[in-house]
């Protein structure tokens, strides 16, 4: 039996037993779309009762779209955009939505867009190929963080919600990526490969005191601050493939709440902190899905 | 579903655009066309019947995918760890999970190197595709396909080189020289077919025909008089080559075993979904079928563009930024899909042996990560996949260096190179070439047979 060979058989029965224990909590997931068309970055907004996330509506181009949870109404947030828009995110109201947006050849800004006014504020990036990253806005309205590379390095930035004054707050040697806020807006989630393959690190909302939270030698990225703060959801490829989990935010409790051969990713929590927005891919299709956590 | 040419009609709904001639699944299946002689003849000779060049247009990080480094500092192994695959000893990146498991289908080169030290996509992807560099331009070597295109001839009403794309191949909104007959002559350029994300295939030159209904297109007198009073506006090359597609996209349509090996819908739900729904994964299931009708050269490339983020175009594998964004977020995930579930049919249709499938960019990506925390153009050392058409799998040639910048041992693979042999796999001998004047200087390579 080659190394292959026996590393598959023991992945195989891991899965087995882990499919059983997680099984519970897979049990009958709402699926929320149907078209099967690649999606990212889901988020709850207003109270639960709308979703934006984006779609890879052709070869060409993402576009944001929001659904109506109650109805499943679906229809593009921002009509008249004419590039493309991914990554987006929510204030807590609903009024503010922040993401990446295209603005020339390999050139993308952060935009900040006041649904309220219909007005939009961009970080714009600096000449050249560049782009930002993974805009989240704070609970209280005031910042957005994001993801930027110069130097070599990708590192975590906030700004106002003015999109001015924006200040670095990490310094590693890696790549740091999707900063999120905790629900009182002290601390700051975010994903770094300062230390190898990417992992989840929480750290003080002013940069400070960075605690590692994950250790494995495969990706753990996209993590997101349960609703009471007591938890974090992220996904991680640790079982061979894209999966979510969920894990305390002292790194205790590791929980793996999905377990399929096609991709789960994207999470996001629902207000009630009993489920998560996800992403999976079924038969092909990518389509999100409402998921019942332990 | 075939769709060609397309109009806008008024619906119940609102206006729609819609397709001037669609064919479904009604059609009858019949594969496995029959050929004119002397295509017969140069097939017999040729260890590949058909070959598919995946073309990953705008070029892949080597290092982040089939040649990863994860004891090289941090400033060049990226954060991405690493898997087994069923190949002993060799780790694949821990994006590719589907294709590592499948190892032993395929030959990895880990020495490709381009024969241009600068040079952007334009110049980079002819070099790919002709296996030489010119100047000044145009481009006068035809492509690898247009070489057994020539040599192979078609395939009943089929074309004997297909390029699966929306339309011509760009960089930056640059057309790509080298995706053509060249001094073969255009006659010898790839038919163009595109496919949906839902599996429907297009013929993007047909567009021309936009605003024409089915009531006005029931016939060549009509369709002529038609494009008679748009000539005006086309310069007359653009009108030959379109007549030319014309008349091999009619001939498809008279052919219902050339309609039924371009209608998707006649695979099982299943095994569609097993490509995924995406532009490349429909256009790999497309390749198969392509091959299955032994379709002598077909190009599957991932995408029409090759830049990351550029507006209006599809977006490719240029990542000058968010490299490893895109690769974990999309281009991995839909490429590692739909090329496992690509060689899985090849082999469980019988057809593995005598169809040659070759894998790469046009380049490398540059092995330290820029300033942009992504990484730009590299020639110096880059992969190729190579399955089928009797190249044995498992097997790894070439050995790049501690950081991946150079090859370390094993042959340096040249583009040249690369179409040589895939050329003498389809059947285009040493002779046949020197006759075509073809690929002048090019050399098999020897450790992959």
């Amino acid at each position: 039996m080659s190394f292959f060979d026996r590393v598959s058989t023991y992945a195989v029965a891991a899965s087995i037993v882990l499919m059983c224990a997680v099984q519970q909590s897979l049990a009958n997931p709402q699926r929320l779309t149907s078209d099967g068309i690649l999606k990212a970055s889901p988020v709850f907004c207003k109270s639960d009762s709308e979703l934006i996330y984006a779609v890879l509506e052709n070869a060409e181009r993402y576009r944001l779209m929001k659904m109506n949870v109650a109805s499943g109404e679906i229809e593009s947030l921002r009509k008249d955009a004419t590039t493309a828009e991914f990554e987006p995110t929510c204030s807590r109201d609903g009024r503010y939505c922040a993401f990446v947006r295209q603005r020339g050849v390999l050139s993308l800004s952060m935009a900040i867009f006041d649904r309220q006014s219909n007005s939009l504020v961009e970080v714009l990036p600096p000449s050249g190929f560049a782009g930002m990253r993974s805009p989240a806005i704070s609970p209280d309205n005031s910042r957005v963080l994001y993801s930027f590379a110069d130097g070599g390095r990708q590192q975590i930035y906030v700004t106002n919600l003015q999109a001015k004054d924006p200040m670095k707050l990490t310094d590693s040697s890696g790549i740091d990526n999707w900063p999120g806020f905790s629900p009182d807006g002290q601390s700051i989630v975010f994903g770094s490969s300062r230390d190898g393959a990417f992992e989840i690190y929480v750290m003080q909302s002013d940069g400070s005191e960075v605690k590692r939270i994950t250790h494995s030698p495969f990706q753990d990225i996209r993590p997101c601050f349960s609703p009471d703060g007591k938890r974090i959801a992220f996904v991680s490829h640790r079982d061979g493939n894209s999966e979510i989990y969920v894990v305390n935010i002292d790194g205790s409790s590791l929980t793996r709440v999905t377990n399929h051969a096609e991709r789960d990713d994207y999470p996001a929590w629902h207000s009630d902190g009993k489920r998560l927005v996800i992403v999976s891919e079924r038969d092909g299709q990518h389509d999100l899905y409402l998921l019942k956590i332990p | 579903m075939l769709e060609i040419g397309n109009f806008r009609a008024r619906t119940c709904s609102g206006i729609t655009r819609r397709s001037f001639l669609e064919f479904g699944s009604s059609l009858p299946a019949a594969l496995g066309l029959a050929g004119d002689t002397a295509q017969a003849q140069a097939s017999e000779t040729a260890k590949a019947k058909s070959v598919i060049f995946v073309f990953l247009w705008g070029a892949p990080s080597h290092l982040d995918t089939f040649d990863p480094k994860p004891n090289a500092p941090s400033e060049y192994r990226g954060p991405f760890g690493t898997i087994p695959t069923r190949t002993p000893g060799v780790h694949f990146s821990e994006l590719l999970p589907r294709t590592a498991v499948r190892s032993d289908r395929f030959t990895l080169v880990r020495t490709n190197v381009g024969i241009s030290s600068s040079g952007g996509h334009p110049r980079g992807g002819t070099v790919a595709l002709t296996g030489f560099e010119e100047m000044p331009e145009p481009v006068q070597q035809p492509t690898f396909g247009s070489i057994i295109e020539k040599h192979r001839g078609h395939t009943g009403s089929l074309p004997g080189f297909f390029s699966l794309t929306n339309g011509k191949l760009t960089a930056g909104g640059e057309y790509i020289e080298g995706d053509g007959g060249g001094f073969l002559s255009r006659a010898h350029d790839p038919f163009m077919v595109g496919c949906s994300q839902q599996g429907v295939v297009k013929i993007p030159s047909m567009k021309l025909l936009k605003g024409l209904s089915p009531a006005r297109i029931n016939d060549r007198r009509t369709l002529l008089a038609h494009l008679n009073a748009d000539r005006a506006t086309l310069d007359s090359e653009a009108v030959r080559d379109w007549g030319r597609t014309w008349g091999t996209a009619y001939d498809l349509m008279l052919d219902s075993t050339a309609r039924s090996a371009l209608d998707l819908t006649q695979e099982s739900t299943a095994t569609r979904a097993r490509y995924g729904q995406s532009e490349f994964g429909q256009s790999a299931l497309l390749a198969l079928r392509l091959a299955e009708a032994r379709v002598p050269y077909i190009q599957l490339n991932y995408s029409r563009d090759c830049d990351a983020f550029n507006p209006g175009f599809e977006i490719g594998w240029d990542t000058h930024i968010y490299n490893f964004e895109l690769l974990q977020d999309q281009l991995c995930p839909i490429f590692d899909r739909a090329f496992s579930a690509l060689l899985d049919d090849l082999s469980d249709r019988g057809i593995m042996d005598d169809t040659l499938v070759v894998c790469m960019g046009e380049f490398g990506r540059t092995p330290k990560i820029s300033n942009r925390a992504a990484r730009d153009h590299w020639t110096k050392c880059y992969f190729s996949l190579w399955a089928g058409g009797g190249i044995q799998g498992g097997r790894v040639i070439g050995e790049s260096d501690r950081t991946g910048q150079e090859p370390h041992s094993g042959p340096a693979v040249t583009t040249l190179n690369v179409g040589t042999t895939i050329a003498e796999l389809a059947g285009v001998t040493s002779q046949a070439r020197a006759e075509m004047k073809v690929l002048e200087g090019g050399t098999v390579i020897d450790e992959l047979l």
